[in-house]
């Protein structure tokens, strides 16, 4: 089986693919016009991230005192890690949780969910085909905001809403992972291998785990990291299908803190959300300078032809 | 896009792997929206309850002007807000695929960064940095002596949104042609230096068309993006409620008319309707696409 | 955990297959349980139970424990939204739904009408709540009461007061609150000339015109059943239009949004002089600088006093609650028991006794110095204009306001042209949802 593995990875007509952030050409000059360009965008990508980093050093009252392009006299990052982990009684960490909860089960559910059907549509001819990739496509342009309510009507129906599975459930689809790992699978597995397996007698399913995921590798990464932003970010869902906060995840948590002081009765805690939202931002980003590295090649593949 | 079907067995074999999709599939996309079609043929009301009405839910939304309001507004979005958006991609992806930049890893990892934000926070900080009167527009105006205009005022809105779409996706599409220009082979390139091709000779004539098939991916998520703005504009709306209405795009009209009207019916219908105006705009992108390359 | 998701998702593509079904179940909602006697709150206090109750404010957890320490054996689950708003559009859901809807929920005064129309609130009349109308200030009882049923108990109250910063008012010249509409266009002046880029107020949402309208003696909606009368040019809503959009057009309202960050920044850094607002307010201003602050009654056209209520909320035992005269019990206790003084020191009183009581009406606040600011408040609801009434349909307007004059505070436009916008849509709302609108 190994020596099949092998063969197949050297007969796939793979892209040419560089070292990152090793162009070959080193030939050439560094352009002062392009460092230029880039060095605006990078200010123009970084500026906001360094208004909510110098806005979650402040103490409320510097808050609303002081301009928000600078730090402040009291620096309170700390303080206000602490109090963001301690109001509401600690309910932050529980969001956290949550959020991680949906991600590696919702992201990754949907990843596998994804693999497994764009693979399955590349690499088999069966009844139905035709119809499972028309209304897969179709379904992308429609509006998700507008799923929402006949899907809380269902969920509810089924007693689901309020809880985790309301959430989880639908981040279980990604239909664009789908069509990547699709688009993926057809160019990166040579129809050839698969026959060659299925005569020394491998299952479909065989053939799958020990062939064809090894070679769908960089797409099965590219939709992990879509599915895993995806899900760390989702809102609109979570807002409609969740009414206790034992369940929000991040995204619906803070926006809660921050609507609290619309309203009588509750104290206004703008440091919290931006403190939040910094802790909220700082995971993700984390994973990313982790995992981009495993992402470049993948990502490549939703543009083969 | 060509797709070499192999030459394997027509089996059901293939939906041991479709099946699981479409498991979860049917009952989270398919079954909500054929029930959105049946609410559709639907008026409810508070005083009478509700009544079979066939199409007229669709005869209404063809000729509801707020329903048009807010279509038009978000095709001028896609047509200013996406050219912008993947132009911008473009030119970072180019330049730094073209080695004549240092700091890639840098670049490439901040300008991607603002997809990592949630687009709830997104629109937070934004939001704070728009304000004229006591936000960072304030404090620039106090400097520069008013010369920058309320981003938060109607005539300005929509610029403001397409600033904070473009933030938190440029590095995204970034991220998708830069990978795509990896994937082109280095050979395509020397030769076109034999040749003496300039560097701007090689990315029209090499580069791009050698990523069309990218592009051309992202220009119809882009699409489809626009015509479901919701979220940008209802976080907003609560720092800039007036200038922007219950209608500002499709996608919130529907929203306010079932969540505030109660208007689950009509509300059915304007989804639809925009859904699949949505889908014709999508498909004509891609046949565009197609033909060029075809060409 | 994942077979579990399995077996569920299971259920759901199970499921799916009778939507056609499912529909058909949304329209009729039978009630669950009828509401009962005031023997039956007894009869359900004996046998315990388990009770949500939704919320948005932060004391309804101490109310609750309050409750469960006297009655061990009822359990309260307090769940806490966002705000009103996300309250009101939860309950709507979960009511359409069939399934989700909490026992209890606070409503503010405006949105009861609608709540009560579309099913979604129990009719508490043969509780025998009555007993207490007399404790309750006129306009929160007369709120509670829709089309003759009683659908909720008064919480809090906002009879409306003017906050002023009273360094800004000084500073431009002017030492004393203005009493008059007169006074306060006059003050608005000198406090722009005096400071430019200070305001004396801001433009306002759907709650503050409303409010203001009743305020300055309008009656823009008249319902009756199923006829409902929407006239947003009557005297007073003309009135307080004129003089409001005469602020406006001269540039002299900011155009930042309440409750928004930069609202509270604006506040804290002196740039916006008054809020005009329901006296829930006057315990909220603690954090906008100490001292500086004043209340004074809300300025009226012919200087005598008249006022009206600005939110405020009730308290209501949903329609799908199961266990209703167990969650009329949490009622009762929070209209008479041990869960008024708990509501009193959160919020603005909506009872009479409460005005009279020494501590309350003696407290004094950071914000504003040594005033006894609260009396001002309980003055306000003594005044408060007799007669109004919210539309059945009001969270819709609210929603719509800003499109038409909402739009129109933002392009500083014609405030009247804009309120006549509003009560077209409004008009061909209610006749679609099938009243009686104008007709």
């Amino acid at each position: 089986m190994s020596k099949e593995g092998s063969a197949a990875g050297s007969r796939i007509r793979r892209n040419a693919a560089r070292p990152s952030g090793q162009p070959a050409a080193r030939r050439t000059r560094t352009s002062i016009t392009l460092m230029i360009v880039m060095t605006l965008m990078l200010l123009y990508s970084l500026g906001p991230m360094f208004w909510l980093l110098v806005n979650s050093t402040k103490t409320k009252q510097d808050l609303y005192d002081t301009s928000g392009l600078w730090f402040g006299p009291t620096f309170s990052l700390f303080g206000n890690i602490a109090d963001v982990f301690a109001h509401d009684d600690g309910v932050f960490l529980r969001w956290f949780l949550n959020t991680v909860l949906y991600v590696v089960v919702g992201a990754g559910g949907a990843t596998l969910l994804a693999t497994l059907a764009g693979y399955g549509l590349a690499k088999y001819r069966f009844p139905g085909r035709r119809a499972v990739f028309a209304i897969v496509l179709g379904t992308l342009a429609i509006p998700a905001s507008v799923l929402a309510v006949p899907q809380f009507l269902l969920f509810s129906k089924l007693g689901l809403t309020n809880t985790p599975a309301a959430v989880i459930i639908p981040s279980l689809v990604s239909a664009f992972g789908l069509y990547l790992v699709w688009v993926y699978a057809a160019e990166a597995i040579p129809d050839e291998i698969l026959e060659a397996a299925r005569l020394d007698g491998a299952g479909e399913m065989r053939i799958f785990f020990s062939i064809s995921l090894r070679q769908l590798a960089p797409a099965f990464i590219t939709v992990l990291m879509f599915a895993v932003v995806a899900t760390w970010n989702n809102y609109f869902l979570p807002l409609i299908m969740l009414s206790s906060p034992e369940w929000y995840p991040l995204t619906v948590g803070l926006s809660q803190w921050a609507s609290a002081s619309a309203s009588v009765g509750a104290d206004p805690i703008p440091h919290l959300v931006i403190t939040g939202s910094l802790l909220t931002v700082l995971p993700i980003s984390a994973a990313f300078l982790y995992l981009q590295r495993y992402w470049q090649s993948g990502l490549a593949a939703g543009s083969v032809k | 896009m060509s797709i070499t079907m192999a030459r394997n067995r027509r089996s059901w074999a293939g939906w041991w792997f479709v099946g699981p999709f479409m498991l979860v599939f049917v009952p989270v996309l398919v079954a909500p929206l054929l029930y959105a079609i049946y609410l559709s043929l639907f008026r409810d009301s508070l005083v009478g309850g509700t009544r079979f009405v066939g199409l007229e839910n669709y005869a209404t939304a063809l000729t509801d002007p707020k329903f048009w309001d807010a279509t038009a507004r978000v095709v001028l979005f896609l047509c200013i807000q996406v050219p912008i958006m993947l132009a911008l991609a473009l030119i970072a992806a180019l330049a730094l695929d073209s080695a004549r930049v240092r700091f890639v890893p840098l670049f490439r990892l901040s300008i991607f960064l603002p997809y990592a934000v949630p687009g709830v926070v997104a629109v937070m900080i934004w939001g704070y940095m728009y304000g004229d009167q006591f936000g960072l527009v304030a404090d620039l105006n106090r400097w520069l002596h008013d010369v920058v205009p309320s981003p938060l005022s109607e005539s300005l809105i929509v610029p403001a949104i397409g600033n904070i779409v473009t933030w938190e996706f440029a590095g995204y599409n970034m991220l998708i042609f830069y990978s795509a220009l990896h994937a082109v082979p280095r050979e395509l390139y020397e030769a076109a230096e034999i040749d003496g091709a300039g560097a701007l000779r090689t990315v029209f004539s090499i580069k791009l068309p050698a990523i069309r098939g990218a592009i051309i991916v992202a220009t119809i998520f882009s699409i489809i993006g626009s015509f479901q703005l919701f979220n940008e504009p209802t976080v907003l709306q609560k720092i800039a409620p007036n200038s922007i209405t219950s209608y500002f795009t499709p996608n919130m009209y529907a929203f306010n008319l079932s969540f505030a009207g109660s208007q689950f019916n009509y509300a059915a219908a304007i989804a639809i309707v925009s859904g699949v105006i949505t889908m014709i705009i999508a498909f004509f992108a891609q046949s565009m696409g197609a033909k060029e390359q075809s060409r | 955990m994942k077979k579990n998701l399995w077996t569920r998702v299971a259920a759901v593509g199970s499921a799916s297959l009778l939507v056609g079904a499912l529909a058909a179940c949304q329209s009729d909602n039978a009630p669950v349980a009828p509401s009962g006697s005031a023997n039956d709150i007894d009869a359900a206090l004996k046998k315990g139970g388990e009770l949500t109750w939704w919320t948005w404010s932060d004391a309804t957890q101490a109310q609750a424990d309050a409750f469960t320490k006297d009655h061990p054996n009822v359990k309260i689950n307090v769940v806490k939204l966002d705000n009103p708003d996300a309250a009101v559009t939860k309950l709507q859901n979960a009511v359409k739904a069939g399934s989700g809807a909490p026992d209890i929920v606070p409503v503010e005064y405006q949105t009861l009408p609608q709540l009560t129309m579309t099913g979604a609130l129990a009719d508490l009349t043969s509780f025998g709540f009555d007993s207490y109308k007399a404790q309750f200030t006129a306009s929160t009882w007369n709120a509670v009461k829709v089309n003759n049923k009683l659908v909720g108990i008064p919480l809090d109250s906002g009879p409306m007061v003017l906050i002023y910063n009273k360094n800004i008012y000084t500073a431009a010249g002017i030492t004393e609150a203005p009493k008059t509409w007169d006074e306060f266009v006059k003050a608005s002046a000198a406090i722009r000339e005096k400071k430019p880029d200070t305001y004396i107020a801001s433009g306002g949402d759907a709650g503050f015109f409303t409010s203001m309208i009743w305020a300055s003696g309008g009656h823009p909606f008249t319902v009756s059943g199923e006829k409902v009368t929407i006239n947003l040019q009557d005297e007073g809503s003309k009135k307080f239009a004129d003089m409001w959009g005469g602020l406006l057009q001269r540039g002299e309202l900011s155009s930042v949004s309440t409750w928004s960050d930069e609202w509270s920044k604006a506040l804290t850094q002196n740039k916006l002089a008054t809020l005009m607002m329901g006296s829930w307010m006057i315990g909220g201003m603690d954090d906008f600088g100490a001292g500086k602050w004043q209340v004074a009654p809300m300025p009226t056209w012919d200087g005598s006093p008249g006022s009206a209520e600005n939110g405020g909320s009730g308290l209501s035992v949903t329609e799908p609650s199961k266990n209703k005269a167990l969650a009329a019990a949490v009622l009762r206790f929070m209209a008479d028991g041990k869960g008024r003084d708990l509501i009193n020191k959160g919020g603005f009183p909506s009872t009479v006794t409460e005005f009279t009581n020494p501590t309350w009406a003696d407290a004094t606040f950071k914000a504003y110095g040594d005033q006894k600011a609260n009396q001002v408040g309980a003055a306000s609801a003594k005044s408060v204009i007799a007669g109004w009434q919210y539309l059945p349909y009001q969270g819709y307007a609210n929603n719509v306001f800003g499109d038409s004059v909402g739009k129109a505070i933002g392009s500083k436009g014609d405030l009247n042209a804009a309120l006549q916008e509003w009560q077209k849509t409004l008009v061909d709302y209610g006749n679609a949802q099938g009243f009686q609108v104008n007709k």
